[in-house]
């Protein structure tokens, strides 16, 4: 695989096909084109339930690599069952997954636990628009707090909307002693596709934690998603890093801007509900969070 | 070659003698042995396929569908609440068409909790276009593994099998058991050649949603389980052939003039086949059935078997709570005319049931003017 | 019973549901209510727009402009927000073909 410098770099070959059910302008799609442009031809994408499941709808697919989808929790599993099958066959293809947050946080958090325990040699991607979002956009263990969901609505009680925080998945699988985790947007495609390039050269399984804003879900017009993105890594709400796992060492690759968090956050409609105390709530939680991570303190970060 | 093995060591040896490639596995009791054997000999050398230990039994047969859309033969084994984790992914299996192989050992269902063997797990699954074989004895278990490969795999059926056998009773009780040799199982059982499998040269998309479509997808499955009938009796003709072992949809005897049939499946067979004979030495027109086929249902079989008595009895190792027994209402509905069926209900959880008990059953049903229904508590 | 090109015997339309990518996609243009339309002469090439569309509706010629499959473009606009030079006018699309027919 070539190294991905620059725009022009992308690799011109198209493996998807378009005519998909996915929203205009949703992000998860632009991180399924842009993983299978980084990794080429010679790939299984491992699918599970949610919203890029409808993107194959019998008797169409836009894929022209081979894809399997068992189930909504199977990304980890069904990953391992095809690498068995391809060793056991003497062959050889790049297996990924793409697998949604609610897929890879909750219900199928014990397949890719199984999945990096093994360490098996399989790259896997979360696209991570924090929530259910094929469902209408319900909490998961992936929303961050004051988010506002279908299942966590503001509300004199509770008027936060979600009041708990996020699991940081990507920690989690760094101390699965993966060889090697990284978060990404899709805001930054140059940044992510060098992190797949480089994850697929590793031998041993591979996570990246990618944040793809959902126009639908998180409320914002269509034409901005590449907007948001960007705008929730310079608030540094969304850091983007890698970490080596043999290396234990820890790399911030995109250094935000620090725009203040009410910019990246006001035109989102899922934090609308928001008052002024809980946006400079959310401040100060980034704000310690990036001074453990400038100094180099990864897994005493508390991430929002 | 003949040996004295348990089920599970027949389970290996049917297993290892189909030249599985890839075996995904999660232990349980009473179906551990088979993939600790697997370890064993994956470690040794003496079997060289790919063996992982998945987090659970979901996983596993999530692993085993995956593994087998590759094109390599999967095999796996469980029991009970791992088949109950399963259930999500049964019909996944057998949606897909993916013709992997299960060794189901027996065990009653939670709760309360037991280890000791009963059929509710197994037909539990019935309804999830798996293609079921019970067992009856362990030479039965070493047979039907191959057997079910070659019937899953042809390209009329392409649905996954279930290889049943009773924990305890057969997977930790030896007995002599004739193991083919591997020659001659390879003559019987080619490689695997899957048509629609995941390759980079011929890309698909496998596990695709379909929303009118559907409905037909479903009936095809109901249709290959329907074509699943002559191929088993394909396969079983052939391998009589080769290995002189005869084996049928269904078992019967002492069926002819019989007056009252018991029919029944499983290890609890052989004392109600033992009931049956001591009934005829008393004088009493009894027969037997054992269903070594419990999908495809054996329709034809079972009304020819049937045919001629005018009481039945379907012992049923197994509870639906609700109904009854869950093979009574499947034998019922294939029996037009006037017969009288009842049900007795006894075994659960390997619960030990005395050949009077089924004497005296089977003897109530040849006097029932209306059926019954019995449990043995 | 038909025999498929696989050696699958099945009767309807196939025996094992799975998915080709052959033939021509759904025609998510239909989607549309503003078109996309890159100005040659304004257009610098830098490419932004083709790594931004995230349907893939934006190929690269042999002369290294961008040009939008309009079959597939569902009409986000992200290209247009993309365009470090404003290169991409957003036109109303309101009249296209097919709500023409709707109102026949």
């Amino acid at each position: 695989m070539k190294e991905i410098r620059s725009l022009k770099d992308v690799p011109r070959e198209s493996l998807l096909g378009g005519g998909t059910s996915t929203c205009q302008g949703c992000g998860a799609m632009l991180g399924c084109k842009l993983l299978l442009k980084a990794l080429g031809k010679n790939t299984i994408l491992v699918n599970t339930s949610g919203c890029m499941t409808l993107t194959a709808l019998y008797p169409y697919t836009p894929y022209k690599v081979p894809w399997v989808h068992i189930a909504i929790e199977t990304g980890g599993s069904a990953a391992t069952g095809i690498s068995m099958g391809l060793k056991a066959l003497k062959k050889n293809a790049t297996i990924a997954v793409y697998s949604g947050d609610g897929a890879s946080y909750d219900i199928g958090f014990e397949s890719l636990s199984g999945l990096a325990e093994r360490n098996e040699d399989v790259l896997y991607v979360c696209y991570n628009n924090s929530a259910f979002s094929n469902t209408g956009f319900q909490r998961a263990s992936s929303s961050p707090w004051g988010s506002s969901t279908s299942t966590t609505p503001p509300g004199p009680h509770v008027p936060e909307g979600n009041a708990l925080h996020r699991k940081d998945l990507a920690k989690i699988m760094a101390v699965h002693r993966i060889p090697y985790v990284a978060t990404a947007c899709i805001s930054h495609p140059l940044d992510y596709m060098e992190k797949i390039v480089k994850a697929s050269k590793i031998r041993g399984c591979k996570f990246i934690d990618l944040l793809v804003p959902c126009p639908t879900g998180w409320g914002f017009q269509n034409n901005s998603t590449v907007d948001v993105g960007r705008r929730m890594v310079d608030a540094g709400l969304w850091p983007l890093y890698e970490y080596d796992g043999k290396m234990k060492q820890f790399r911030v690759t995109v250094t935000p801007r620090f725009i203040p968090v009410t910019d990246a956050l006001k035109d989102q409609t899922r934090f609308k509900h928001l008052e002024a105390q809980q946006i400079k709530e959310i401040q100060k939680m980034v704000d310690s969070q990036w001074k453990l991570l400038n100094a180099g303190k990864y897994f005493e970060a508390d991430f929002y | 070659m003949i040996d004295i093995i348990d089920g599970n060591m027949a389970a290996v040896h049917g297993a290892v003698l189909s030249r599985v490639q890839s075996v995904p596995c999660f232990p349980i009791t009473p179906a551990t042995e088979i993939i600790e054997t697997l370890a064993e000999w994956n470690r040794s050398g003496k079997w060289n396929g790919q063996y992982r230990l998945m987090e659970s039994e979901h996983a596993v047969m999530a692993a085993a569908i995956a593994s087998e859309m590759t094109g390599a033969r999967t095999f796996t084994a469980s029991s009970s609440q791992g088949l109950e984790l399963m259930h999500e992914l049964l019909p996944i299996a057998s949606g897909t068409r993916s013709p992997l192989v299960m060794a189901a050992v027996c065990r009653g269902i939670s709760a309360p909790i037991t280890l000791w063997a009963d059929h509710s797990d197994f037909l539990s699954t019935r309804d999830f276009g798996w293609l079921m074989f019970s067992c009856a004895t362990n030479q039965e278990v070493v047979d039907t593994i191959p057997i079910a490969y070659k019937v899953s795999e042809n390209s009329d059926v392409l649905l996954p099998s279930m290889v049943g056998m009773d924990g305890f009773v057969h997977s930790y009780t030896r007995s002599e058991v004739d193991i083919p040799d591997q020659k001659d199982v390879d003559r019987f059982l080619p490689r695997l050649d899957l048509k629609v499998r995941i390759d980079v040269n011929r890309p698909v998309s496998l596990g695709v949603p379909a929303t009118e479509e559907y409905s037909y997808f479903r009936v095809q499955v109901h249709k290959a389980q329907l074509n699943a009938l002559d191929v088993i009796h394909g396969a079983q003709r052939e391998w009589e052939k080769r290995f002189g072992r005869r084996y049928g949809l269904v078992q019967g005897a002492h069926l002819e003039d019989a007056d009252v049939v018991a029919v029944c499946m499983g290890a609890n067979s052989a004392n109600i086949k033992s009931a049956v004979e001591e009934l005829r030495r008393r004088g009493k027109k009894a027969g037997f059935l054992r269903l070594r086929v419990i999908r495809p249902w054996p329709l034809k079989e079972i009304r020819h078997a049937l045919a001629g008595a005018g009481k039945i009895l379907v012992i049923d190792q197994n509870l639906a709570p609700g109904i009854g027994g869950m093979l009574y209402p499947e034998v019922r509905s294939c029996l037009a005319g006037d017969v009288t069926v009842s049900n007795f209900v006894a075994g659960l959880g390997g619960k030990p049931v005395r050949q009077s008990e089924y004497t005296g059953m089977i003897s109530d049903a040849l006097q029932a003017k209306e059926p019954f229904r019995r449990f043995l508590l | 019973m038909i025999t498929d090109e696989h050696g699958l015997k099945y009767d309807g339309i196939k025996g094992i549901p799975h998915s080709h990518h052959n033939g021509q996609p759904p025609k998510t243009g239909d989607w549309r209510t503003f078109k996309p339309c890159i100005n040659k002469d304004k257009c610098i090439k830098c490419l932004s727009c083709f790594v931004y569309c995230p349907e893939a509706a934006i190929a690269v010629g042999k002369d290294g402009y961008p040009y939008i499959n309009y079959y597939i473009c569902k009409g986000c606009l992200i290209c247009a927000a993309a365009c470090p030079v404003k290169a991409i006018s957003v036109v109303n699309d309101l009249h296209a073909e097919h709500l023409r027919r709707k109102h026949d």
